[in-house]
Order: structure tokens, then C-alpha cells, then sequence
């Protein structure tokens, strides 16, 4: 009868013993799902919603070299630029096939403006979000020399109050520039006349050559004139601190309330509904492992994007609150076009 | 700076200079595929070169496509970019006069001599020229187009009422797509492709590729009708191409400060920039009978401003990163992408780079004009093909360079469409050239407008700018011109 | 030739007011402009067609193209059109069926309706440019055009050859 007991606690102990220790494997390393079989057996298709040679368009250039590096896999990217977005947006939400060669690098909430004040022909449902690559809020900037240049954000908000549309700001109409300078404008009581821009680049322009006051923009789009001291920036749409100028004054300093991560690009990754679960989560997998790698870190770091990678899961919150924050905010306005 | 030069005449650089010209020019001379479409396809091939050189081989495509568009638009009247419209109405009318070899020649050497000129501007003038894109602002465009849009409308011999549908029509279909105002769709009519309006490149395709091929398909059917386009004819020699040097050295000058000046401004770009070049060259030869029908000063003043403008958009590029064309955005990307920013920094931080590059975009033109000087009578092969393979062959390209575009079949359709309205117009005489100006600049116009009349105080301080006064004044003067012109026609003629 | 002018000035004045219609829709501040380009597309359209019909327009009466397309013999004219009839079917057909076999049929049947001699020598040609294209575009200029059965199966031998 001893005998058997202490087997018995042997054999319990190493049992435990190999429990712990693969539990303890398992934590350390990204768990890698069943590879699909015969997948992928042909390039594999990034879908960018903007034309060639701007900043979605370089994210998702830079994504498909970096994958392509870790994974040894192909990846292509195909621009389907147009109406700011809504061709490409369509193209994935209701023609690609949903065979795991067709990804799209999409970015909200100019998606979801399509479908809510646009009237865009498909649902938020209709591509299924698998990674998230980055967000990069919306900023407000002015020129160094003028007479905006020497106050605060707040100075200006206050100025723009008892001065009603003085002040030109430069956006581009029905996106986040447009919207988080709305919110602003509507809580504090500020009046800008809103001068629309068709990009970025035509806004930047005018704002350097005097012929508007401020400009809502991406950090990542004046970064070299900020450098050399020609644009200052002002403020930042997001409550909390932006990481390349953590100086710059967030919504939540300054008293306004905004949502979180909504008003700016968040960029991820998606495929088209109905793609099957095994497709998924490897395509999932992929992603999650080449942004884990360092040196994917530095190559985007040299194109002036940061890396703030989110898992399929992350990015799902992610997407479902960004869509609650933009219904509610076109419903308030009285702009909500109803879904197809 | 001379680092700069060493470093483009090293082996790696030459070659890779002269690749990237022979590319472009292919690329252009392919009716339906643009320089744009060439860069961007050839960035990922970039990947494999330093940053420099891949630069340069971009910059070489890009100088060598709008070179090798005139190509093609001399010797089977196809633009082979929408840049080279112009120098095709000159150049093929020179071509049926048997002057092929002295119209692509002299295509070479304008190309040359205008590229040179924004070359040379690029090295020397860059950091003083480049704070010209930031003076224009919505006073000056605005009187700039409308002055465009006056020469166009004012200038041509066709009557002045169907010169103006031309162009209003033109402006109306511009206007289908997303309103610059609020970003909500335009005249849809609930479809989604509309939404991003007619894309420009797929219309011009349909305008003036897609009907030259029905019409040589149609002439391939005639019996009668010989199957070479048109015979080659003799060569020049090359004392009496440079002699156009000094006989015409004041068209030379004069197309390529305007092709510079217009490249600089952001959003006026190699498409549109022949036409006012050209347009304004006419009004210094009113006696010359041949001007857009076969007139060598109507050529050179063409193929030079276009590819002064090439160098001249690069400027704005470099030293303050706002691309002053199309092709020159993804331009801006590719570098990106290598880790380059262009902007102010950029000349601060890597000199060297930016001097290299200067110097290689000389060496570029150089090999371009060379290319195009020697190579012109192998272009000629071309004109070998029977028609009925060329119609084919600029049917195919047409349509995938459509849809290669932005990966659209809509684009494709856009195109068909185009080709229908060039077709149906042309048989109500109303004349192309107007609705092809209004097309390309109508958005640029509209968004200028709304920001003119968002953001200034009133009439005073519109016209309180000299730039845009000049322009305005010379628009006025233009249409007085013009007035009493065909009123004294109008009386001359039997009543 | 009168009565296709006045049908298309008419045709203009009508597709100008159906973008009429749907002015109430836009927003206030995106009307003007085209609101005014309307105005006066019809203004012209309207001054030009009453010039032709008191018959002081000033212009030659037909193209000289169309003169020579419309004096054409019939059989010409039916080609013509079945050239323009072909690449349309082409840019449907490229979608479902994919980029290699509607391009060869295209190319091939181009030519065969413009009357190439050598018939064979022309289909050749057709396969061959569009297997060249389709490796092109695979390889090095990464064009996506449609993919067929037929494309799919290129893609994936071009991508083992590779690995």
C-alpha cells in the first residue's frame, strides 16, 4: 500500500510539473493557429481606398514589405482611389471575395461616414476587422509669424468667440478634420468660417502661404515644418497626450468633451465577410507577428508612422465604439442619412 | 554641389538614368499608359537602389513618358499622354506633310531644350523660385484659369458661342461627384462610382485614343485607302533642326518660363500647361496661318513648355514637399516610402542627395533629347504596322491603361463614354479643345472659387493683388481683341 | 444634318434639366455653381441652335471625317461599329471571365474583323501578348487585373515557380 502511494505522489508531481512548464510556453509566444491548407498559393492583395503616394497608401506599402520580410508570403497592394474613399470602401464591403486574397487597409471613421452621412450601399458588418495598424488623431495647426501663432489654443478658441468668424480654419469637408473642429467650435462657443479643402496637401499650402488662419491636420503631414519652425502645433483631438509632442494641450487639458481614439485615422486591417474563421485568424496571426518585430517598428518609424498595433479582438472594440461615437454625433447634428 | 555632379556621373547612376528614360519613353509612347501610372508601377522596382537613384530613375520615367507621348501623337495622331494633345495636332499635321522626321526631331529638341532650362532652374533657383507656389493663393488661380479659360474660348478661329457650350459643358460634368463644400454627393443619381466624378485621364483616353482607333479601323476598311498611316519621308540634317535654335529662340524662351512658372504652382500640371503655353504663343503670331494645323512655332512652343513643367513641378516638391502635379504626389510618395520626407528639412539634412539629383535630372534630359534625336527614325518602325493592328493595340491599351487607373471597370466605362461625347460632339462641330481645358481644370476652378469667395473681405481685396489684376486685365483685353476681330470678320464677310 | 443638330441641342437642354432636378437636393452653398453653368449651357445651346436654324451659322456643315464615314459603304459601317461592339464586350468580359482568355479573344477577333490576312498569325499573336501581359503583370508591374479560372491558375504556378 505505500508503495503505491508514494507513485502515486510522484507521478502527481511530475503531471503538475509539465502543466506549469507548457503553460508557462505557451504565454511566451504569439499562439499560432492552424495554417490553412494550401493557403495562400498566390499573392495576397492589399486594398487601399486612396491613390498612390499618400499616407494610407505608404502604411500599406510599408505593411506588405514588412510581411513580406517576415512571413516570406507575397503581398501586393491595389489602389482603388475615389470619392474620398467610398469606391475602395464599396469595392471591399460588397465585391471582394472573401477567399483570403483581397485584405483591405481601410480607415475610419471615414468609413463609417460613408455609410452614415453618405449613403454608402453597405454596412459596418460587411468587413470584419482582423488588426489594427495604427491612429493618428486630427491636429490643429497655424503659422509661426502671425498673430495666432503667438497665443495658445486656448487663447484662439476664446478669440474666435468674441471675434465670430474672423478666423478662416481649413478643413476637408465630411471627414475627421471637419468633425472634431465642429465639436470644438459647438462647445466652446467658438465661430470659425470654415474654408473646405480637397486634401490635406491644397490646405497646408494655404495655410503656408497666409491665405487661411489654422488648419485641422495630421502631425505626420507638417512634421517638417513644425521642425523647421514655419507651422506651430496647437492642440490635439484626443484626451490623451500624442506621443511624437506630448506638450500639445488634449481635449481632456482643455476642457472639451470628446470621444476617445474616434477623430483622426485609425487604420486596420479587414477582410470581406464571409471569410472563413481558419483564413481569419492566420491572416490575424501574420499581421500581429510582423508588427511585433522590431524591425517593422523602424522601417514604419522611417515613414513617419507610429505603430500602435491592436489584436482582431482590440480592433472589433475598437470598430464597434467608433461607429456608436459617429451615429451619435451625425444624429445630434440632425445629418444622419439612413443605411441602405 | 559638385559632389552632386560626380556622384550623377558615376556607372550606376548613368545606367540607371538611362533605364528610367527608356522606360518613360515607352511607357508614353503607349497610348492609354501615363507617366503617372509609370512611376507609380516602377516605385516598388526603386526598392532594390539607393534612395538617389531611385529618385532619379523616377524622375527619368517621369521626363522620359512626357517625351515619349509625342511620339506616338506625331506619327498616328494618338497622344500618347494626355500631355502631348497639343504637340499631336502640330506634329501629325506636319506628319501627313511628310515632315514626320523633322516634326519628331524637333519634338526632341524642344523636349530637350525645355527640359534643360527647368533643369538647370532646378539647381540654381530653387530655394528663391519654390516661395512662388506659396504667393498664389484662390485671387490669383482664379484669375489665372479664368484668363486660360478666355485664350481657349476667345482665341480659337471656331465661333465663339460653340467655343463657350464647349466649355460650360465641360465645367457642368466636372461638377458630378462629391460637392468641395460639405463632402455629400453630387448628381449621382445613387450610384457609387460617380461619386468620384469622371476620372480625368480615363476621359481624355476616350476623347482622343479610343476615336483614333475607331477612325483607323474604319480607314483600315477602305480599299482604297493605303495600309501605312503615312510615309516617313526624308531626314533633316541636324544643322537645320538646330538652326530653329536662333530662329525661334523667343518661342524657345518664352514656352519654357511658362512651362516653369506653371509647373510651380501646384495643381497646374503637365496636361494643362501646353495649352495655355500654346494659346498664348498663337497670340505673338497672328499672321501665322499654320498655327494648329502644322505650325513649327505651334511644336516647339508645345513639347517645350510641357517638359519645362516637369522640372518646374519638381521644385515645389523638393524644397517644400506640395507636388506641383499629379505625377508628382506619387512622387512624393515613393520618396516617402525610401524615407526621404520632402520638404524644407530635406535640403537642410541631405544636401548631397538633393544636389546628386539635380544633376542627374540634367544628365536625364540630356539622354532624353539624345534618345530622341537618334532614335527617331526606329520610332518610325512604328508607322510600318498595318492599321488594323494599330487600332487593335490602341484598343487594348486604352482600356487597361483606363482601368489600371484606379483598378476600375468604371473607368473603363468612363472612357467608352468619353468616346461617344468626342464622337457626338465632333459631328455638332462644337469644338474639343475647349471642353478638354474645362475638364481638366473645372475641379481646381470650383474648389478655388469656394475658398474665394469663403475667405475674402469683398471685391477690394480681390483686386488689390497685382498678380491677379494682370491677369484679369489681360483677360479683358483679350476678349476686346477678340470682339472687334470678329466683328471686322463679320462685316467683311457677304451678308 | 439640321435635324441631328437640333436633336442634340434639344438632347442637351434635356440632360441639363435632369441635373436640374436634382438641385433641391444639394446643400445651399454647393448649388451656385453648377446652378449657373446650367444657366448657361442652356443659354448657349439655345443662342447656337437659333443661329443654325435662321442659317447664319458659320461653320462647314459636316466633318469631314463624318462625310467620309457616312458616304462609306454599308458592310464598312457595320464593321466599324462591330469594332467599337467587340472591345465594349471586352471590358464586360474581363470581370467574369478574367484577363488572359478575353484578351486573346479580343485581340483576335479584332483583327480578324478588320480583314488581317493571316488569320492563324493573329491568334498567335493574341496569346502571346496576353500571356506576356498577364507574366508582366504579375512579375513586375503588378497590375491586378481580373483573375479568371484561368488567371488564378497562371498566379499560382507563377508563385510556386518563385518559392
Amino acid at each position: 500500500m505505500k508503495g503505491e502511494s508514494v507513485m502515486a505522489t510522484k507521478f502527481s508531481t511530475v503531471v503538475g510539473a509539465c502543466l506549469l512548464a507548457s503553460a508557462l510556453v505557451a504565454q511566451s509566444v504569439i499562439a499560432q493557429p492552424v495554417k490553412p491548407a494550401n493557403y495562400p498559393n498566390r499573392p495576397i492583395n492589399f486594398i487601399v481606398s486612396y491613390p498612390a503616394g499618400g499616407g494610407m497608401d505608404i502604411t500599406a506599402r510599408t505593411l506588405a514589405a514588412q510581411m513580406e520580410r517576415v512571413t516570406g508570403y507575397q503581398f501586393r497592394v491595389e489602389n482603388r482611389g475615389g470619392g474620398g474613399g467610398v469606391i475602395g470602401n464599396t469595392y471591399m464591403a460588397t465585391q471582394a471575395k472573401p477567399d483570403g486574397y483581397t485584405v483591405g487597409i481601410l480607415a475610419n471613421p471615414t468609413m463609417f461616414m460613408n455609410i452614415l452621412y453618405q449613403g454608402a450601399q453597405f454596412k459596418k458588418d460587411d468587413v470584419e476587422p482582423i488588426a489594427g495598424i495604427t491612429f493618428e488623431p486630427v491636429i490643429w495647426a497655424t503659422r509661426s509669424n502671425s498673430d495666432l501663432g503667438k497665443m495658445d489654443f486656448k487663447q484662439i478658441l476664446e478669440y474666435a468667440k468674441k471675434n465670430p468668424e474672423k478666423l478662416k480654419m481649413g478643413v476637408i469637408p465630411n471627414a475627421s478634420f471637419d468633425t472634431a473642429t465642429r465639436i470644438v467650435a459647438k462647445q466652446t462657443g467658438a465661430k470659425f468660417t470654415i474654408v473646405p479643402f480637397p486634401g490635406g496637401k491644397p490646405a497646408i499650402v494655404a495655410l503656408l502661404g497666409g491665405n487661411i488662419d489654422i488648419s485641422a491636420v495630421y502631425l505626420s503631414e507638417i512634421d517638417q515644418y513644425v521642425k523647421d519652425g514655419s507651422l506651430k502645433a496647437l492642440a490635439v483631438a484626443d484626451n490623451k497626450p500624442l506621443a511624437e509632442d506630448p506638450k500639445l494641450p488634449t481635449m481632456k487639458a482643455l476642457n472639451i468633451k470628446m470621444a476617445s481614439d474616434t477623430w483622426g485615422a485609425d487604420r486596420f486591417a479587414a477582410v470581406p465577410k464571409g471569410t472563413s474563421k481558419e483564413i481569419k485568424n492566420y491572416l490575424a496571426y501574420l499581421i500581429e507577428k510582423t508588427m511585433a518585430d522590431k524591425a517593422t517598428k523602424e522601417a514604419f518609424a522611417k515613414v513617419k508612422v507610429e505603430l500602435l498595433p491592436k489584436t482582431m479582438a482590440e480592433q472589433q472594440k475598437a470598430y464597434d465604439e467608433s461607429y456608436a461615437e459617429v451615429h451619435e454625433f451625425l444624429k445630434e447634428a440632425g445629418q444622419l442619412k439612413a443605411p441602405q | 554641389m559638385l559632389e552632386g555632379l560626380l556622384t550623377a556621373v558615376s556607372p550606376t547612376y548613368l545606367l540607371v538614368e538611362i533605364v528610367g528614360v527608356i522606360v518613360g519613353i515607352i511607357f508614353g509612347a503607349i497610348p492609354g499608359l501615363t507617366a503617372t501610372l509609370g512611376i507609380a508601377l516602377f516605385v516598388p522596382v526603386t526598392f532594390l537602389m539607393s534612395p538617389g537613384a531611385g529618385m532619379i530613375m523616377l524622375a527619368g520615367i517621369y521626363a522620359g513618358a512626357i517625351f515619349g507621348g509625342s511620339i506616338s501623337a506625331v506619327l498616328i495622331n494618338v497622344p500618347g499622354t494626355p500631355a502631348s494633345i497639343i504637340t499631336g495636332w502640330e506634329g501629325y499635321a506636319l506628319a501627313r506633310e511628310g515632315k514626320a522626321p523633322l516634326a519628331l526631331s524637333l519634338a526632341a529638341l524642344s523636349s530637350g531644350v525645355g527640359g534643360l532650362f527647368s533643369a538647370v532652374a532646378l539647381l540654381f533657383l530653387t530655394p528663391m523660385l519654390s516661395t512662388l507656389a506659396l504667393t498664389f493663393g484662390p485671387p490669383e488661380y482664379c484669375a489665372l484659369l479664368l484668363f486660360s479659360f478666355t485664350i481657349v474660348t476667345v482665341m480659337l478661329d471656331t465661333p465663339l458661342m460653340r467655343n463657350l457650350l464647349g466649355c460650360f459643358i465641360g465645367l457642368l460634368l466636372t461638377t458630378i461627384g462629391l460637392d468641395p463644400v460639405n463632402g455629400a454627393a453630387r448628381f449621382t443619381f445613387g450610384n457609387v462610382d460617380l461619386m468620384s466624378g469622371f476620372n480625368l485621364i480615363a476621359v481624355l483616353v476616350g476623347f482622343f485614343c479610343m476615336t483614333e482607333a475607331v477612325f483607323l479601323a474604319f480607314d483600315s476598311l477602305v480599299e482604297s485607302s493605303s495600309d501605312e498611316i503615312i510615309s516617313y519621308g526624308k531626314g533633316n540634317s541636324m544643322g537645320e533642326l538646330f538652326a530653329t535654335l536662333w530662329t525661334h529662340a523667343v518661342t524657345y524662351l518664352r514656352s519654357s518660363t511658362i512651362g516653369l512658372f506653371l509647373g510651380i504652382l501646384p495643381a497646374v500640371g503637365p496636361v494643362e500647361t501646353p495649352f495655355i503655353a500654346h494659346t498664348i504663343e498663337r497670340r505673338f503670331h497672328p499672321k501665322d496661318e499654320k498655327f494648329g494645323k502644322g505650325s513649327v512655332t505651334g511644336l516647339i512652343a508645345s513639347e517645350c513648355s510641357i517638359s519645362a513643367n516637369v522640372g518646374g513641378s519638381l521644385m515645389p516638391l523638393i524644397s517644400l514637399g506640395i507636388p506641383g502635379s499629379g505625377a508628382a504626389a506619387v512622387f512624393i510618395g515613393a520618396l516617402t516610402l525610401h524615407g526621404l520626407q520632402p520638404g524644407p528639412l530635406l535640403f537642410k539634412n541631405e544636401p548631397v542627395l538633393i544636389y546628386t539629383f539635380f544633376w542627374g535630372f540634367i544628365a536625364v534630359n540630356l539622354f532624353m533629347m539624345f534618345f530622341g534625336l537618334f532614335g527617331a527614325r526606329y520610332f518610325a518602325l512604328v508607322l510600318k504596322l498595318p492599321k488594323r493592328v494599330l487600332a487593335t493595340f490602341i484598343a487594348v491599351f486604352s482600356i487597361l491603361g483606363s482601368y489600371a487607373i484606379n483598378n476600375s471597370m468604371f473607368d473603363v466605362g468612363v472612357m467608352f463614354g468619353a468616346t461617344a461625347l468626342a464622337l457626338w460632339l465632333r459631328a455638332l462641330r462644337v469644338p474639343i479643345l475647349p471642353i478638354v481645358l474645362a475638364v481638366i481644370l473645372g475641379p481646381l476652378f470650383e474648389q478655388q472659387v469656394l475658398v474665394l469667395f469663403t475667405t475674402s473681405a469683398g471685391v477690394g481685396e480681390v483686386l488689390g493683388r497685382p498678380i491677379a489684376d494682370g491677369f484679369f486685365a489681360i483677360s479683358i483685353i483679350m476678349v476686346v481683341f477678340s470682339a472687334v476681330r470678329r466683328l471686322k470678320e463679320g462685316r467683311a464677310k457677304p451678308a | 444634318m439640321l435635324y441631328f443638330n437640333l436633336i442634340s441641342f434639344l438632347l442637351i437642354i434635356c440632360g441639363t434639366a435632369v441635373l436640374g432636378l436634382q438641385i433641391p437636393d444639394i446643400a445651399a452653398s454647393a448649388r451656385v455653381y453648377p446652378l449657373v453653368l446650367m444657366v448657361l449651357v442652356v443659354l448657349c445651346t439655345l443662342v447656337v441652335a437659333a443661329k443654325e436654324i435662321a442659317g447664319r451659322s458659320n461653320t462647314a456643315a459636316l466633318d469631314a471625317t463624318f462625310a467620309k464615314i457616312l458616304s462609306a459603304p454599308l458592310p464598312q459601317q457595320l464593321r466599324t461599329l462591330a469594332f467599337i461592339a467587340i472591345w465594349m464586350a471586352y471590358s464586360w468580359a474581363l470581370t467574369p471571365v478574367g484577363f488572359l482568355v478575353s484578351t486573346t479573344c479580343a485581340i483576335a477577333a479584332s483583327l480578324w474583323l478588320l480583314r488581317v490576312r493571316r488569320v492563324l498569325v493573329g491568334i498567335a499573336t493574341a496569346l502571346v501578348f496576353s500571356v506576356v501581359l498577364a507574366v508582366l503583370f504579375a512579375t513586375v508591374l503588378y497590375i491586378p487585373t481580373p483573375l479568371g479560372p484561368l488567371d488564378r491558375l497562371l498566379a499560382q504556378a507563377i508563385y510556386a515557380f518563385q518559392h
